[in-house]
């Protein structure tokens, strides 16, 4: 062959190379880096605010194991017990089973063997203990909590309700109620707390400001794209609930028909157990017969 | 047929060259008429053999390229950072949140995708640069060793380069090893161009230029620079080390004395000395190695390259052949590497010796070892084998023999005779054994970066639903924030390695994070191991927005209040 164009490499190579290029272009004009989502699941969350089921917990709890051979650092090591504990007391949240509560009390009191100076590690181990209706021990931990960090929201609200429900100590419970309403006034179920404490000490004017505003604040904030830091179904038993007491209240001591009858509706649509509405309303028919 | 391709060329050199009354040194001289090769009536010279040899490996390069960035973090860095530069926005992280200045990688390679940004939202042009940047590595190694080789070796050691699996992987993703590896080949074969022109200033300038341009491509470039200067000193050049090192300190540690290091580019050659005393490149709170930890990395890294790294280098099935044969074969081959690297030595290719001792040494102490460092001098080191094994098919030429020890100075393939048949045979048996399986490996190993399980997909769904359903402002943490970014087009940040749920907390809020993504990597855990348990002690604090399956992944909402 003669020698022509291509038999110089100041030809050939660029020749070559753009050829080459054109073609790869050409060969992926319809490349489109971008993609449609794939189709979500439905998925509810879980009691205890864990991912799905039981296997995400299960590999972060692997794994942190794991973290154990590599991290010598004292306060880590205690973080990595402290996170084993969260995980076991998720698996406990979402499958009741006892054990998985016990492994995240023995982690949680590891950890506060390596950390002593976080709020949050007490509180864990005060919910274990809860849970464990070991209330005196979970009372320590919460209070110790708050001593590291007196505005702890969290160990205010179950100081609170631990007093109400488990200790009888109303007005112990109403104080912690209203110190955590005081740093946030949104905190659900303090409200509806304070407002039963008030019902007992025939407060209704107030009982009913409190139950009213824990309805407003359940409504003001199911719209808002803020969390609640408390669960769901606790925080519907507040609303629930709410509307019942208004619905008694109106109807017998301070009596308002109308509002009386908005909350018997607001009631009788958010409970779900047939028998309870049955019971309502034969309560109701009385007080309205009797006035 | 016997076909000659290179007359006319031959004799423009020829022209050229005493057009301005330059000599020519005796050994670059070109024969009147260029000898040919191959089988029977197919023969070729060496030049158009080596035409042929880049035209096929461009081939079989296009039946392995894929537009797709593969899903090593680093080769979207270097994407964005071109991204970053071709839209004005300066050498800054546009995909982490509050886009601050680039700290690790150096300036030249994204300088030069910043190039290819306007053709494309795509990164396609970007992706086919490389692959040219490829092929001219193979043309600059034929161009810069051929005097060394001769051509019979040089036609091997074109043919080993080209069938490479390494360098191949390398050319069709971006990353700056195959730029960074063009730009060592230039920047020696100015120098050779300098020295052989030593009336011409001009090539002097070119070449001081050239070898500044690696350390600013590559921080591992450092090993270039001091392989440089110390191969000036020893060859008596003082002009050219001189001026390299003015060069580097005016470049490179100039912006850092002078404070600018905020506003300009990072000093590249920090990562370098300051990446093998870190006990944990990606968690840098672990602190410094002791002595005794640099010694154990140093044996650790040793051990690995040598066992495992440099043998697949050139071997990719070396563990899968009968009765060990590919282990002893690879290692044979290294055993060449090591005469050819002795030999370099003492010839005027010392720079590359050098440049490959001083490498190795880096690679000693990196806190990471693996193949990519190894496609930085794999032409080296196959040069180094080539010569090796021309050093002793010459040493037991029995026409002319010489002695043992001699062998640091047996004459190359370029200073000796031609080759007898069975020595012809020896050599190219050699390398078939290792063309073979490179091409092989070439021909069927899945293109690079379309592996994906179904963690990347449920990964990159969660991207494209950000994408489709956050606001532009959104903030989302994610554990590959790059590739992330290039498709979710939402700056990300990634979470701290700390088992403190506070502290990762913190850093969500100081980030100003919005959405949180829970993958389940299958190569990583550290979502598991460090997210979690955020969101299982924190659950007020996150809402999920996504959820997928298979395996679970996640597009959480972070509610801070």
């Amino acid at each position: 062959m003669k020698a022509g164009v291509l038999s110089r490499d100041a030809w050939f190579y660029p020749l070559l190379l753009a050829a080459w290029g054109a073609f790869l272009l050409v060969r992926h004009a319809n490349y489109e880096y971008f993609g449609t989502p794939l189709e979500p699941v439905p998925f509810t969350r879980v009691a205890g605010g864990g991912l799905a089921d039981t296997r995400v917990a299960r590999e972060s709890i692997k794994e942190l194991h794991e973290s154990f051979a590599i991290e010598k650092n004292e306060v880590e090591r205690g973080h990595i017990h402290h996170n084993i504990g969260t995980a076991y007391y998720d698996l406990y949240r979402q499958s009741n089973q006892r054990s998985f509560l016990d492994s995240a009390r023995v982690y949680f009191e590891r950890s506060l063997d390596r950390v002593t100076t976080v709020a949050r590690l007490y509180y864990n181990l005060g919910r274990v203990y809860t849970e464990l209706r070991d209330h005196a021990r979970a009372k320590a931990c919460y209070e110790l909590a708050l001593g590291i960090d007196p505005r702890h929201i969290l160990a205010l609200h179950n100081l609170g309700l631990l007093n109400h429900f488990e200790l009888g100590r109303s007005d112990t419970a109403a104080d912690y109620l209203r110190r955590a309403l005081a740093i946030r006034p949104h905190m659900p179920i303090c409200n509806f707390v304070l407002g039963d404490i008030a019902l007992a000490r025939k407060e209704y004017r107030t009982a009913a400001t409190y139950f009213t505003r824990e309805i407003e604040t359940y409504h003001r904030y199911r719209q808002s794209p803020k969390g609640l830091p408390v669960s769901a179904s606790t925080t519907s038993y507040a609303l629930t609930m709410s509307h019942r007491r208004l619905a008694v209240l109106f109807s017998t001591k301070l009596v308002n028909k109308g509002l009386a009858q908005r909350h018997l509706h607001a009631y009788l649509s958010l409970e779900r157990d047939p028998e309870k509405k049955n019971r309502i309303m034969e309560e109701m028919k009385r007080y309205w017969v009797v006035q | 047929m016997v076909l000659y391709y290179e007359r006319h060329a031959t004799v423009h050199i020829m022209s050229k060259s005493s057009r301005k009354n330059k000599t020519i040194p005796a050994e670059a001289a070109p024969p009147a008429t260029a000898p040919t090769y191959g089988i029977g009536s197919v023969r070729f010279t060496l030049q158009a053999w080596v035409r042929i040899i880049i035209a096929l490996q461009m081939m079989f390069l296009a039946k392995q390229f894929q537009p797709e960035l593969c899903t090593n973090g680093d080769n979207a860095v270097y994407y964005i950072l071109g991204k970053s530069i071709a839209e004005g926005e300066g050498y800054r992280d546009i995909h982490v949140a509050g886009s601050p200045k680039h700290r690790s990688f150096p300036v030249v390679f994204p300088a030069f995708l910043s190039l290819t940004a306007g053709i494309s939202k795509t990164p396609l042009p970007a992706k086919i640069a490389v692959g040219i940047l490829g092929a001219l590595v193979i043309l600059c190694c034929y161009r810069l060793f051929r005097d060394r080789l001769g051509s019979e070796f040089t036609l091997a050691f074109v043919v080993i380069i080209a069938a490479s699996w390494l360098l191949a992987e390398y050319q069709v993703i971006l990353m700056a090893e195959i730029p960074f590896l063009l730009l060592t080949l230039l920047a020696i074969l100015a120098r050779r161009k300098s020295y052989d022109k030593p009336d011409d200033k001009r090539w002097f300038w070119v070449a001081g230029t050239a070898a500044v341009l690696p350390v600013h491509c590559h921080s591992i470039g450092v090993a270039f620079s001091a392989a440089w200067v110390v191969d000036c000193l020893l060859s008596r050049r003082y002009k050219y080390a001189m001026v390299h090192v003015a060069l580097v300190a005016l470049t490179v540690v100039g912006p850092g004395i002078l404070g600018a290091a905020d506003t300009g580019p990072d000093i590249p050659s920090k990562g370098a000395f300051a990446a093998p005393f870190i006990k944990n490149v990606y968690d840098p709170e672990m602190g410094t190695l002791t002595l005794k930890g640099v010694g154990m990395r140093m044996l650790g890294n040793i051990r690995t390259h040598f066992l495992l790294l440099l043998p697949k280098a050139f071997q990719p099935y070396f563990t899968m052949w009968p009765l060990n044969v590919g282990q002893v074969l690879a290692h044979l081959t290294l055993g060449l590497v090591f005469l050819g690297l002795l030999r370099a030595l003492f010839s005027r290719y010392r720079i590359v010796a050098l440049y490959v001792v001083l490498y190795a040494g880096i690679l000693a102490v990196w806190p990471i070892a693996s193949e990519r460092r190894i496609v930085n001098i794999f032409p080296f080191l196959a040069l180094f084998a080539v010569d090796g094994l021309g050093a002793l098919v010459r040493l037991f030429d029995c026409r002319r023999p010489h002695p043992f020890f001699a062998i640091l100075r047996t004459p190359g393939g370029g200073e000796a005779a031609p080759l007898t048949a069975q020595r012809k045979v020896l050599v190219w048996g050699f390398v078939a054994i290792l063309a073979l399986p490179n091409l092989w490996c070439r021909l069927t190993m899945p293109p690079t970066g379309t592996v994906r399980g179904s963690d990347w997909a449920n990964f990159y769904s969660c991207a494209d639903w950000i994408r489709m359903n956050t606001p532009p402002d959104a903030v989302v943490l994610n554990r590959k924030q790059e590739l992330f970014y290039l498709r979710s087009k939402r700056q990300g940040c990634m979470y701290p390695y700390t088992h403190d749920v506070d502290k990762i907390v913190d850093f969500l809020r100081e980030k100003g994070v919005t959405h949180v993504v829970y993958d389940n990597f299958g190569w990583t855990r550290t979502t598991a191991k460090y997210l979690y348990p955020v969101i299982a002690s924190h659950p007020d604090h996150f809402r999920v927005l996504y959820a997928l399956k298979g395996p679970d992944t996640f597009v959480l909402e972070f509610v801070d209040r």
